[in-house]
């Protein structure tokens, strides 16, 4: 077994084993409250598959068709800081949901972009959301400190980066 | 910062308790701490979104090299916002 199989199987097992105690503890302050999130379980299961599904099979289909040369050219292994700040831009650029910046990273990655630029890309996507900014954030703080939030986080994606481009990993 | 990995809800919950550390008298850092680490760390929407389209280990080292963020993202909007407190003489942030 090679070592991405056994983390899989240890994070799958600690998931689990964290349900079980949770369900466990709901059922020993009562029945009816671990009766009741078992049913929001299940119906928000039911809610997410099919989205989680069209984000999985969808992003294998952007990944087919993105032009390869291109990606591996601008944000591939070999890109190096030029990559992670496109990468940078581009995440921080990427309007959506949950799923959308997910779905291209990981269409990037499997498109040959390297990993530090996949990070730099998730984590500048993850910090900016234009449309959250806009549309939660600047509504209910005052401006300045969505302001502030928004420069702080400038160097983020590029540590990150460039931190996942020293140790190697993933 | 740990607040923010581990409190769960979407963008309608975390703003508003964000505002409210600051109207209690938490200052801006520390807001801009959580809010940073539920974007970066939030349990929520790495196992439901991330891990599905990249893998246990994609995202195992994702979260690790994240992990410092946060707390960089404090301390720089601590200084900033002494820096313009000093300069302007506000330090009003609610």
């Amino acid at each position: 077994m090679d070592l991405s199989a056994i983390i899989g199987f240890v994070v799958g097992v600690v998931l689990w084993g964290l349900v079980a105690a949770l369900a466990l503890t709901a059922a020993v302050r009562s029945k009816a409250l671990c009766r009741e999130g078992l049913t929001e379980g299940a119906r928000d299961f039911f809610i997410l598959i099919p989205r989680v599904l069209v984000g999985v099979v969808g992003s294998g289909y952007i990944a087919a068709i993105m032009p390869q040369d291109l990606i591996s050219h601008w944000i591939g292994p070999n890109s190096g800081l030029v990559g992670i700040a496109i990468a940078t831009v581009v995440g921080a650029a990427t309007p959506g949901g949950a799923v959308v910046g997910f779905a291209i990273g990981a269409a990037a990655l499997k498109g040959g972009a390297g990993a530090p630029q996949v990070i730099a890309y998730t984590t500048a996507w993850s910090l900016y959301t234009i449309q959250r900014l806009f549309n939660w954030e600047i509504h209910m703080m005052a401006p300045r400190v969505v302001w502030l939030r928004a420069a702080t986080s400038f160097p983020l994606p590029f540590l990150a980066g460039i931190a996942a481009m020293l140790v190697g990993k993933p | 910062m740990v607040m923010g990995a581990v409190l769960p809800g979407g963008p309608l919950t975390i703003y508003p308790v964000a505002g409210a550390f600051l109207l209690l008298g938490a200052d801006v850092g520390t807001a801009i701490a959580f809010i940073t680490a539920w974007n970066l760390l939030g349990y929520n929407r790495a196992l439901i979104w991330e891990l599905p389209f990249f893998g246990p280990e994609f995202v195992g080292w994702r979260i690790l090299l994240a992990l410092p963020l946060p707390l960089l993202a404090g301390l720089m909007a601590r200084s900033a916002a002494r820096a313009i407190a000093a300069r302007w003489g506000s330090d009003q942030w609610t």
